[in-house]
């Protein structure tokens, strides 16, 4: 049973601490209690992943599964806030629970220490009610599609290059999926790239702010369009995007793992 | 004669090494039609991006043509004074 399902109540402590997003219009006690109820996976957790995860921990969210394998290494500092320099050469995952948890110690927090794989995808994406993809490879990126589109839950996709960042949310039988977007894996895109911490992280706190939104039912989720960033010129505008209706992801023709 | 002004992000930006073009078309042109021309113009670093391996366009390249997707291969006729945005896919986390 999801932890939605449980529908459990807020605590004292809990109104006392969100009382400020709680004044928001439309939001209130039920959505507070949407978010503590929820439980949300988040991969990877570097510089877009690991403020996406900083701030559904801050907002209240109740159950975070994230997704990272490695150890922390000196020139993932830049970027990657839940990283610290005592922690260098331990594990990236368990050093973003042990921030996620100074932060909000009612926070449910399963680390895993690996990164999305055929042999994975499957068990992590269940029972979690939404996917913030963080992963800095499409060959991720595209399971977490699959499996998404499979169970049917919403997948946020989050990505940027250098000042540049797109977000859009993805709602399985709605809206495209990844693959309609992207058919084929880009032969270009390569594993290592120009980041910025700053804009990662912006990419990150948009991702948050939109699983917010759709667990909570607030405001307009970028479901059919894409939020595109250029924070070299300070552009930001939305675009919307197209379903495919040869998607092979859509139509059911991948098979899962 | 029309002309088109084609803008390049993220990657296709770099590769370019210029962040838009004012392209000049000759005859009914379309947007795959366009990315195989600007690859042309920038050479091996942007078509290695926007084109596949026959030299067709990439079909996970995004184009934004007046700030709507279209498919790489779609029958539009690109008009005079069209901006045309090509998107590569990105990831990064």
């Amino acid at each position: 049973m999801s932890d939605a399902e449980k529908n459990l109540p807020l605590s004292d402590v809990e109104r006392d601490v969100y009382t400020w997003q709680m004044w928001t219009p439309g939001f209130g006690e039920r959505g507070q209690q949407a978010l503590k109820n929820a439980s949300v996976l988040i991969t990877r957790t570097g510089g877009v992943g690991g403020a996406a995860a900083y701030e559904l921990a801050a907002a209240g969210i109740g159950r975070l599964v994230l997704a990272h394998a490695g150890n922390v290494r000196p020139n993932d500092l830049n970027r990657q806030l839940l990283m610290t320099h005592d922690w260098i050469g331990k594990p990236r995952v368990e050093s973003a629970a042990r921030r996620l948890r100074e932060l909000n110690p009612r926070l449910e927090v399963e680390a895993v220490a690996e990164n999305i794989s055929e042999q994975n995808a499957e068990r992590l994406v269940a029972g979690v009610d939404l996917v913030v993809d963080c992963a800095p490879l499409f060959r991720e990126r595209y399971l977490l599609n699959r499996e998404c589109v499979r169970r049917k839950i919403p997948l946020i996709e989050c990505a940027m290059y250098e000042f540049e960042a797109q977000i859009t949310s993805l709602l399985p039988g709605k809206t495209p999926c990844l693959a309609c977007l992207y058919p084929n894996d880009p032969p270009a895109w390569k594993r290592e790239f120009p980041v910025f911490g700053a804009v990662a992280g912006m990419a990150g706190c948009i991702g948050a702010t939109e699983a917010i939104k759709i667990i909570s039912g607030v405001g307009e989720p970028l479901y059919g369009r894409m939020l595109l960033c250029n924070l070299r010129e300070m552009k930001f505008r939305t675009a919307s995007m197209q379903r495919n209706p040869d998607c092979a992801v859509c139509n059911g023709e991948i098979p899962t793992a | 004669m029309i002309r088109v002004r084609v803008t390049y992000c993220a990657q296709a930006r770099a590769a370019a090494g210029v962040a838009s073009d004012e392209v000049q078309l000759d005859g009914a042109c379309t947007p795959g039609d366009l990315l195989i021309k600007v690859a042309e113009l920038r050479g091996e670093s942007l078509r290695r991006i926007i084109l596949d391996s026959s030299g067709r366009p990439h079909p996970s390249v995004l184009l934004f043509v007046g700030g709507e997707q279209v498919p790489v291969n779609a029958a539009l006729a690109l008009k005079d004074g069209d901006e045309i945005e090509i998107v590569p896919p990105m990831s990064g986390g």
